[in-house]
């Protein structure tokens, strides 16, 4: 059965950034890939919008970056969450989470009267 | 969220590093994931031109990219710069501006400066011609203060007689007249 790719909500590109960087410092390649292997190939990100929401981010202190080296050993940009993007992460996942039981309420309203 | 997060996020610290090192760096990053993909690519047995097609239609709008990146990242700096910019034209139009003001009032000093200096002179010349002696004109030198009786007192005549070359007319002088009736 074909899957049908599921487009990201607005804004949640930046929390599953957060999310993804609890695992440790990664490169925009690495986070890419972790996202679309933990939503087995159901979200689409348009790879090259992951950049400036990792530089936005990056500006605004909840990531900080180094330059190291890849497992190919080639030059590569490393992001890593700091304590503000932590506390952030707090408050988007609860936020995220109301949101989706509110979603559920609704459409389990809606199942019910169907 | 406090207030010093809030701050960070709107005022973020600048990075000083060269603009052309910065943009480098950007361009590094989004190359440095077109080779990744197009390397997983090809080990998932594509060939090159495949790859590389792959990785360019997966990642997007390289540009557009780089130049959203571009705007986060170097924005502050940007701006910053064209701010240094209009300042020092600013500065550079305010020092001209009054390097002119200057030259202009120091113009106009020496001018007033020598009208005064001719002035000056031809008042001098004009006094040296009024002081030469060209006729005998009485001179007298009273103090006007009086004595008490509503006389004048006669001062320096001997002084004032010697400096007209004019001799003190006595019989013009009563000491005990009064000064007005």
């Amino acid at each position: 059965m074909k899957k049908k790719k599921a487009e990201l909500l607005q804004g949640t590109l930046d929390m599953m950034i957060l999310q993804v960087l609890t695992g440790g410092p990664m490169h925009g390649y690495a986070i890419v890939k972790r996202i679309q292997q933990s939503s087995h190939d159901l979200l689409v990100v348009e790879e090259g919008s992951l950049y400036p929401a990792l530089h936005r981010m990056d500006r605004r202190g909840l990531i900080q970056h180094e330059w190291g080296l890849s497992e190919a050993n080639r030059r590569a940009k490393y992001y890593r969450l700091t304590a503000a993007g932590r506390r952030r992460l707090k408050v988007e996942s609860e936020r995220w989470g109301r949101f989706v039981d509110a979603v559920a309420g609704v459409m389990g309203i809606a199942v019910a009267e169907g | 969220m406090d207030l010093l997060q809030t701050m960070r996020e709107h005022l973020p610290t600048l990075d000083l590093r060269p603009l052309p090192e910065l943009e480098a760096e950007i361009h590094e990053e989004l190359e440095f994931h077109l080779e990744m993909r197009f390397l997983d690519n090809m080990a998932a047995g594509m060939s090159p031109d495949d790859a590389r097609r792959n990785a360019r239609q997966r990642f997007g709008d390289f540009e557009q990219n780089r130049q959203a990146c571009r705007k986060i990242t170097l924005g502050a700096r940007i701006m910053l710069s064209r701010i240094q910019a209009i300042l020092l034209v600013v500065l550079l139009g305010a020092v001209i501006h009054l390097g002119m003001r200057f030259y202009q009032m120091q113009a106009a000093n020496e001018r007033q400066l020598k009208t005064l200096t001719d002035t000056i002179e031809r008042l001098q010349a004009a006094q040296i011609r009024s002081t030469t002696p060209v006729a005998t004109i009485p001179y007298r030198q009273w103090d006007l203060a009086t004595d008490g009786v509503g006389t004048a007192k006669r001062i320096g005549t001997q002084e004032a007689a010697a400096a007209s070359n004019v001799p003190w007319d006595v019989t013009d002088y009563s000491p005990n007249e009064p000064w007005s009736n």
